[in-house]
């Protein structure tokens, strides 16, 4: 028989470093909480270590038992005598972990070395920080205090306070200037990335390789102005030939569920890819090896041209639309519109795509949810409003805020800190001073509102981020080899090149 | 009765799952109950009735089979109603005189009613594990506290592997010494390799499955088989049989065949079962344009499978999660070298010359692959060989014989000290330790002591599990008084089986 | 106490015949007969006046036709249903009638019809089951099985020897619980025919008349099988 030395090394070694504590679980389940490694909260319970313990020990816990915690006691039935000799002299070998073994113990015998010994706990969970935690807060602070400047807006629409004009105005001249900023932004990207990626081209690596080890960039996604974000082929059409074949090969194996089309074909089909992919690249027979620049900066224009067009496009759509949507709730009472919106508008913040990544294809299937809640909201507010133009100004004003600017938000994030914490405290004052202008009267209860506000938030993320770091210690993950695995496939689709 | 020590049992065994449903559930209970029953046992199995099997049935050496009339909601799974099944199971368990209830497998509502309303009745109680569960997802939260409730008061567990054991013990809060270990075994008889002649036929399967243990474990009544020699361009077949879904490895798969045939040329694949990722397997073989090289069955049934294993050298088993893995050993006693992922229970259950383990990684699995290979080109492997040895690590009769000490030590007929082994001798009229406690020899069945071990399953399941009980001991006085005792036939016997055996002892180890 | 357990009785007029009952009746006595009668009493003038109290609500009912009475110096024919109105309305005239005229005036219908079908029902009921399973040599079985009520009579059934296949205990799930039976295997028919379908005794009465109907059916034949199911 070939001596299962191996078997075990590589069974034990797999890929748990430190043996975690021995969990004692019994079948008394209160004793659950003794998961915490203090001392063994009831002699009359039984470890592991229980098996095969030395006689004074026992005795001590029966001891214990039979003195402190009155629990009912009965005769050992002893039926055989010789059973305990017996069995003492059967323990000669060493307890394997195996089945098709056959062992001198028997089928309940609980070994304390190694039972449980690959059972992790908690294997992937790193403390929460204070600091760190509270900055991640303030994304949801943005979003929230977005959300309060959009109804804030609408009362003053509403309660004639602020003109229509004034509203969307604002909204939209600092939505032009957010376009150019990404606009910028965008261009220094993906000119990095273009030249990132012929770096790479030159250096004669292998396709292969480049999907390996490349940077799980995709800085060069679909914020193509109004219509294109919430279009996942945006990132392909407006982007260059060259870097759409490269920045879909760039993926992450992780996510290749989704893109293992689009990867398949570029990489069969390596010459004649541009020409499929973008049906607006200038260049459809540049292969990969010629990477002018020229192309790149042609379909710039050519996005900020349809950015342009699907701009004018809803401007003139809501412009039609808005006669209609002035009237779309004429028969429903204010109450139900009301709570209607509320119940919409917290939908879109609950519901609402937090994450910092700026990959639009993994946001998470829940987000489109989220907009469309909003616009709902918008849509049945702005049918509360007297005349058309009020309606088209809040109705194009609610889908800068939900629909752009979050995206803009993200990218600046994305970008820099700074430009972050900048926009962070600009919501929070626009915010607070916002509600107290319109719960108030005048400036100084505006200003009075802009110190409520940032007491407020400052409050709510200090204090929910101490008590989610408080809540941590009841977290109990448990991890082992009864866990399905998850196989690591690295080329996946990828036999075909080869 | 053969002699005075031995005790037989009437023993029902409760699932959802069982024949005509193919499956590994179905196998073990048939194959075990058949075996206790050869053992002089009466064992009846309750099950839901499936489609054309309704009704009390005879299954072939005479055991009874209970379909009873339920709803069946989600892949035979029977609705999980806590206390609708009350008054047939006691009038089941009366008129078979049932002194255990054996239910098997977690997700089968019917055996955990039965072992509630078993325990209510009265009656020794044991469960045998057959899956592995995580602990993060819903569905496993929710699974895991109903297998809490119902293990709370449960006699003894068994798990069919080491990983399975601690599984369950962290699933259901149990004590570790009230878990035993008892693997799934083949019928090696159905396994055999094509050129394998049966040994003299004189000794009986009973004879071989009880040889003394300490003898060494392969015996070869005749001499061994010719070695069998792979040359260099020899076509090797790798073979893999199994489901084709997500949990069994089949992206792995898809991943790796093509760079194992590009690798080795004088390989081909033959793919048995089917489910939901054939398709990509397919999609697989046509970009790559290997239809010559691997060939797709489809579904086999289970007689099937020796003839398909038989035709290859290699079994591939790339599983994610696998409580036992009885295919790979059906492979390995069908003679072919097993390629297997290093998951949940495998690494314990063919040893190492048997094997090759890989990590759950397409790299690793067609490094290990390839090792495969070369060792059986080199002539490394004796793979014809692996037969007898199977034979030997593997028989239901050990299951049952094992199972039976199971049976006796909850049933008290062997000491409490004896069974959870510790030395009792050194206590001379000690009082052990209390009997709430569950795993100290027999369990109480005072409701009292009941209602302590299911109130500790949490702060409101704990409650919740206690009114559950009560009600079903209320359920039990008024069946009771409805449906007196005396008023229920007891069914005739079917007649008992004596055991053969020399020496009856009752720890088997 | 009017009814036991079923309990079967064998009657073997000739060898080659034997009749097997299985009844509720319990041995006739002195005291049981008179309660019995009793209780045909008790059950007559109860359905007497539920009858009566269902016809009183129907001649308040606007559908009534009023009586047409006869002039009284011809009296009609004794049988006619004039005669019977006529008796009808003389006694709901007694104190009895009056009672049940004022309470049929006063219940409407969907109160007072439950109430009177479950008396009629009661009163009709049959208060003793008796299945009889008749076996003859050579010439076949006869099932015979009394009706729920007094008015549905015996229904019995005849099975040709040459017809039947088998004569066999079985056990099924019925309500909450698992039955043993005795069925009948018919060649060319696709159901059994269950003896005593409607009293399903215990195992061993069942077993018993197993044992006699083989005894009996097929002489020469050892009948110490074990029960086959």
């Amino acid at each position: 028989m070939a001596p299962p030395s191996a078997l075990q090394q590589s069974a034990t070694q797999s890929d748990f470093d430190s043996p975690p504590p021995l969990v004692r679980s019994s079948t008394v389940p209160t004793s659950l909480a003794s998961h915490h490694s203090h001392h063994r909260p009831d002699p009359s319970h039984l470890a592991p270590e229980d098996a095969f313990t030395s006689p004074p020990q026992r005795a001590s816990a029966f001891e214990y038992a039979s003195n402190g915690s009155g629990n009912e006691l009965r005769p050992r039935r002893l039926r055989r005598k010789d059973g305990g000799s017996r069995s003492r002299s059967r323990r000669r070998k060493r307890f394997q972990k195996l089945l098709w073994v056959k062992q001198s113990y028997p089928d309940n015998y609980t070994d304390q070395a190694t039972f449980l010994e690959n059972l992790q706990r908690n294997p992937r969970v790193q403390p929460y920080d204070f600091w760190p935690l509270v900055a991640d807060s303030t994304v949801i602070v943005q979003h929230v205090c977005s959300v309060i400047c959009f109804v804030v807006c609408f009362a003053g629409i509403f309660l004639e306070r602020v003109s229509p004009n004034t509203v969307v105005g604002l909204g939209s001249f600092s939505t032009v200037i957010g376009w150019l900023l990404w606009d910028s932004w965008g261009g220094e990207d993906s000119g990095d990335g273009a030249d990132d990626g012929l770096a790479r081209s030159r250096s004669g690596r292998s396709y292969r390789d480049r999907r390996e080890f490349g940077p799980p960039r995709r800085q060069d996604s679909g914020l193509g102005g109004g219509a294109s974000s919430s279009h996942p082929n945006a990132s392909t059409t407006s982007i260059s030939s060259v870097t759409s074949a490269n920045s879909s090969t760039l993926l992450l194996p992780r996510h290749a569920h989704s893109t293992s089309v689009t990867s398949l074909n570029s990489a069969t089909s390596q010459t004649s890819t541009n020409g499929r992919r973008g049906p607006n690249s200038p260049s459809p027979d540049s292969s990969l090896k010629h990477r002018a620049s020229s192309p790149l900066r042609n379909s710039r224009l050519n996005l900020r041209l349809a950015t342009i067009k699907s701009a004018v496009l809803i401007y003139s759509t809501l412009l039609g639309l808005s006669p209609i949507l002035k009237s779309l709730t004429r028969s429903t009472s204010s109450d139900s519109i009301w709570a209607m919106s509320f119940w919409l508008l917290a939908i879109n913040i609950f519901f609402f795509d937090y994450s910092t990544d700026i990959n639009p294809r993994k946001s998470a299937p829940v987000a489109s949810l989220s907009t469309n809640a909003a616009l709902m909201a918008s849509t049945v507010l702005a049918s509360r409003l007297p005349s058309t133009g009020q309606v088209f100004s809040l109705t194009l004003f609610s889908i800068e805020v939900f629909g752009l600017f979050p995206v803009f938000r993200r990218y600046a994030r994305q970008r820099s800190w700074r430009y972050h914490v900048i926009l962070t405290v600009l919501l929070v004052l626009g915010a607070g001073g916002g509600v107290g202008m319109i719960l108030g009267s005048g400036w100084k209860t505006g200003l009075a509102g802009m110190v409520i506000g940032c007491l407020v938030s400052a409050l709510a993320m200090g204090g929910c981020s101490w008590w989610l770091i408080g809540l941590q210690k009841y977290k109990n993950e448990i991890y082992g080899p009864w866990d399905p695995a998850r196989p690591i496939i690295i080329s996946r689709r990828g036999w075909d090149d080869e | 009765m053969p002699d005075k020590t031995r005790r037989t049992y009437n023993i029902a065994m409760v699932s959802d799952f069982f024949f005509p449903q193919p499956g590994g559930v179905e196998s073990h209970i048939y194959q075990l109950s058949s075996k206790l029953m050869d053992r002089g046992h009466k064992v009846i199995i309750i099950t839901h009735a499936y489609d054309g099997r309704t009704g009390i049935r005879y299954l072939t050496n005479g055991i009874k089979v209970y379909h009873v009339p339920f709803l069946v909601i989600y892949r035979s799974s029977t609705f999980p109603t806590v206390f609708s099944f009350f008054p047939m199971f006691r009038n089941i368990v009366l008129r078979e005189r049932i002194e255990i209830v054996h239910g098997h497998a977690s997700l089968s509502s019917l055996c955990h009613e039965a072992i509630l309303h078993g325990r209510t009745m009265g009656l020794r109680t044991v469960f045998t594990d057959h899956s592995l569960f995580g602990f993060a997802d819903a569905a496993s939260i929710l699974t895991n506290k109903l297998l809490k409730f119902t293990l709370s008061d449960v006699d003894h567990v068994i798990c069919v592997s080491h990983t399975c054991k601690e599984n369950t013990v962290l699933r259901a809060s149990l004590d570790p010494l009230m878990v035993s270990v008892i693997p799934n075994a083949v019928v090696a008889e159905n396994f055999r390799p094509l050129s394998y002649e049966p040994p003299s036929k004189t000794s009986t399967t009973y004879n071989t499955a009880h040889k003394p243990n300490n003898q060494a474990s392969f015996i070869h009544p005749n001499p061994p088989p010719p070695r069998l020699h792979l040359g260099p361009h020899d076509t090797i077949t790798i073979v893999v049989i199994s489901r084709l879904f997500y949990n069994k490895g089949t992206d792995l798969l898809t991943a790796a065949i093509p760079r194992i045939l590009e690798n080795h040329p004088n390989t081909r694949f033959i793919i048995a079962g089917s489910g939901p990722k054939a398709i990509d397997l397919e999609q697989m073989i046509e970009q790559n344009v290997l239809q010559d090289r691997v060939e797709m069955l489809g579904p086999v049934r289970h007689e099937e499978v020796r003839d398909v294993m038989v035709r290859g050298h290699i079994y591939l088993h790339p599983s994610l999660t696998e409580a036992f893995g009885t295919v790979i050993v059906e492979a390995a006693s069908c003679g072919l070298y097993v390629v297997c992922t290093q998951v949940g229970g495998i690494p314990e259950v063919l040893p190492s010359h048997m094997t090759v383990f890989a990590r759950p990684e397409e790299d690793d699995l067609v490094a290990a692959t390839g090792r495969a290979i070369a060792a059986l080109r080199a002539g490394k492997v004796r793979t014809e060989l692996f037969h007898e040895q199977v034979k030997s690590m593997y028989s239901w009769t050990n299951v049952a014989q094992r199972t039976e000490r199971v049976y006796n030590g909850i049933c008290g007929d062997i000491s409490e000290g004896e069974f959870y082994g510790y030395e009792a001798a050194n206590y001379p009229g000690g009082n052990s330790w209390s009997a709430i406690r569950g795993r100290s020899g027999v369990q109480s069945f005072a409701l009292i002591d009941r209602l302590k071990r299911y109130y500790g399953c949490g702060i409101w399941a704990g409650k919740l599990f206690c009114l559950c009980v009560i009600i079903d001991y209320l359920i039990f006085v008024f069946l009771e008084i409805w449906f007196p005792k005396n008023k229920i036939d007891i069914c005739p016997d079917w007649p008992r089986k004596v055991l053969k055996e020399k020496d009856p002892r009752d720890g088997v180890r | 106490m009017l009814t036991t357990s079923p309990h079967l009785h064998i009657r073997r007029p000739s060898p080659t015949t034997a009749e097997f009952t299985v009844t509720t009746r319990p041995q006739m006595t002195i005291p049981l007969r008179l309660l019995l009668a009793l209780v045909f009493l008790t059950r007559l003038l109860l359905g007497t006046a539920v009858l009566l109290l269902l016809y009183s609500k129907w001649t308040q009912s606007p559908y009534a036709t009023p009586l047409a009475v006869p002039p009284a110096h011809t009296p009609p024919p004794l049988l006619s249903t004039t005669t019977l109105l006529l008796n009808l309305k003389t006694l709901l005239a007694t104190p009895l009638g009056l009672f049940l005229s004022n309470l049929a005036s006063h219940t409407p219908v969907w109160a007072l019809l439950p109430p009177c079908l479950a008396a009629l029902y009661l009163c009709l009921h049959r208060v003793h089951t008796t299945e009889s399973l008749l076996v003859l040599r050579g010439l076949g079985i006869q099932t015979s099985s009394t009706g729920g009520t007094v008015l549905t009579g015996t229904s019995t059934r005849f099975i040709p020897t040459e017809k039947i296949c088998d004569v066999l205990i079985n056990e099924a799930f019925r309500g909450f619980e698992v039955r043993y039976y005795l069925v009948v295997v018919v060649d060319g028919e696709e159901d059994l025919v269950v003896v005593f379908p409607r009293l399903l005794p215990g195992r061993k009465i069942v077993e018993a008349v197993w044992r006699g109907v083989r005894g009996c059916l097929c002489e020469g034949e050892k009948d110490g099988h074990e029960v086959k199911s």
